[in-house]
């Protein structure tokens, strides 16, 4: 059996065999930017209120997790960590970001402990629950902790989006990358603004 | 610190786990698995680069696939034989590895911790959970009887189902214990299940009444009932949870119901019998695809239409990679599989040339949620 890729839409074999093409786009371009502010005030973990004017000059890596996370949030920074070793004297172009969701457990202490197991430049970031909030909407992101004492369960739940977003040097959105996203696909996009 | 001592200690061992598994198709975020049972094969579909990366020859045709991140693994069903192929990704061989049933794979379906699946044996209603793993059954149930998918809770230990010949809402959990409802008169065209993002709440389509159910999980006691269009199908959750998007295949309308309100926020005109809606591009847009085949494009806070296209063919249930950036629908009757942009709410591109029979594509991580 032949099987071949086709890529763009206007080649005729795509034309005839597989779609007939589109009817209407009313669609702009600009939404995406509009989905992500990227705004934050929060508490870094050496105890500083920073906002996302305190990065100025630098192109972040953005990602909302918690530390007591057993495999999704490790593995993420674990590549942005691949990341910044890769980029040897380019990294200081870089600044990871680390906002923990689970601010009752997630103190600026064990924040520290827990980025700079990952990479000394990685910096963790946590809040009150308003501030917390509004980072979390300012993103677009979900999340949400329900104590083991509500629950009765034994253990805390915490559940967050597993993006990984990348801003440019004032804060604002550029891209995002899914859960899985390998360090080398995230060093070539970052590569792009150098 | 002794929290951050003990930490940092089961954090290496992960890490060491993590940098040794590089390998071929082992990706799961970026290649999806599609069976065909006339060629004996499963397509490796390279959703990076939307192209066919690599073609894997089976000894038995395939009914069903499912993949695991976690094992880097693939499982393939084999109705005729009554047997599972282990498939390891993780190997440049890709080893293969024979999987004895004592029943039917109708439905094989991988649990959300990727180290468990459901294996359902439609005419003898016998539902079981292996194992992978340890290649052991934990749960075997007789007297099961769905015509739908199975939904499994977040943590994996309880799998819910729908009896629409009873009108019951049911489930098991891995120490046997089973729990029914009865949410509606039965033949009542119950659908498939969605779970709100958190695990507490499940969302069910009835078509006659045209209505959506809301089940309380941790007390399994019906909520709500919400009106929404006619005919509605299988509810689809988007990844931030705050919307579930039903496709009301009686008609042309997608109703979105708020997961925190329970109430209908909008019921908005897409495309002819909608069977399938798919979140993307960090639920700002979701596409709605017809039983032929047409496609609309709709901004998910306000519902307006902002694009449409016409597949040339019935298509199957597409799945969205976990950046939310690609559509991949699957058109048997062409052999395509057809790729949108859903930032750019855009058809891209297609693979041309594959079997008249392939099935749904399976994909390791397709979700934005960890917990």
């Amino acid at each position: 059996m032949t099987v071949r890729n086709e890529t763009p839409v206007s080649r005729p074999a795509l034309m005839h065999f597989c779609l007939a093409l589109c009817i209407l786009v009313l669609c702009s371009p600009g939404y995406a930017e509009e989905v992500v502010k990227g705004n934050f005030d929060l508490i870094d973990h050496h105890g500083q209120s920073v906002t996302e004017h305190s990065f100025d000059g630098k192109l972040r890596l953005v990602y909302f997790g918690f530390t007591r996370c057993p495999d999704v949030c490790p593995t993420t920074l674990f590549e942005v960590a691949r990341v910044m070793r890769s980029l040897g004297d380019d990294a200081a172009k870089v600044q990871p970001i680390f906002i923990s969701v689970d601010r009752e457990n997630d103190t600026p202490e064990i924040l520290a402990g827990y980025v700079a197991a990952f990479h000394p430049a990685m910096i963790g970031l946590t809040g009150s629950e308003q501030q917390l909030d509004a980072v979390a909407e300012s993103f677009n992101v979900t999340y949400g902790v329900e104590r083991a004492s509500d629950s009765g369960s034994g253990l805390d739940s915490v559940y967050h989006s597993a993006y990984l977003f990348l801003m440019d040097r004032q804060g604002a959105f550029i891209d995002i990358f899914g859960h899985g996203a390998k360090a080398e696909v995230i060093e070539a996009r970052l590569r792009e603004y150098f | 610190m002794k929290t951050i001592g003990i930490f940092t200690a089961g954090l290496a061992l992960h890490l060491s786990i993590a940098s040794t598994a590089a390998a071929l198709f082992d990706d799961g975020a970026r290649y999806a698995f599609i069976a065909s049972a006339s060629s004996k094969s499963v397509f490796v579909i390279d959703l990076q680069e939307k192209s066919l990366a690599h073609t894997i020859e089976l000894a038995r045709a395939p009914s069903s696939v499912a993949v695991s991140d976690r094992l880097k693994a693939l499982v393939i069903g084999h109705e005729a034989n009554r047997s599972l192929t282990l498939i390891d990704l993780s190997t440049p061989e890709l080893t293969q590895i024979d999987y004895p049933l004592d029943l039917t794979p109708s439905i094989v379906a991988m649990s959300p911790i990727g180290e468990t699946v459901a294996v359902f044996d439609r005419e003898a209603g016998k539902l079981e959970v292996h194992s992978i793993h340890r290649r052991v059954v934990l749960l075997s149930v007789d007297e099961v009887r769905t015509e739908s998918e199975f939904t499994f809770s977040n943590d994996g230990a309880t799998i819910f189902w729908v009896d629409d010949s009873k009108g019951t809402f049911n489930a098991v959990d891995l120490w046997s214990e089973r729990k029914s409802i009865e949410l509606t008169k039965p033949g009542s065209g119950l659908s498939a299940i969605s779970r709100s993002i958190d695990g507490a709440v499940a969302f069910v389509s009835e078509a006659s009444a045209n209505v959506v159910h809301m089940i309380d999980l941790s007390s399994f006691m019906p909520m709500l009932k919400i009106h929404v269009g006619t005919g509605p199908g299988r509810p689809w959750g988007t990844t931030d949870g705050r919307y579930m998007l039903v496709p009301n295949n009686g008609g042309r309308t997608l109703t979105a119901i708020s997961t925190m309100t329970g109430q209908s926020v909008y019921t908005v005109p897409t495309v002819d019998h909608p069977v399938f809606i798919n979140p993307g591009w960090l639920d700002s847009t979701a596409a709605a695809v017809s039983e032929s085949g047409d496609v609309a494009f709709i901004d998910i806070d306000d519902g307006s239409v902002t694009a449409r296209y016409q597949l040339d063919g019935v298509p199957l249930d597409g799945i969205v990679t976990s950046d939310s950036r690609t559509l991949a629908v699957p058109v048997p009757e062409r052999g395509s599989v057809v790729f949108f942009d859903m930032r750019h709410r855009a058809l891209t591109s297609s693979i041309q040339g594959l079997p008249l029979d392939i099935g749904p594509a399976a994909l390791a991580i397709s979700n934005n949620l960890c917990h």
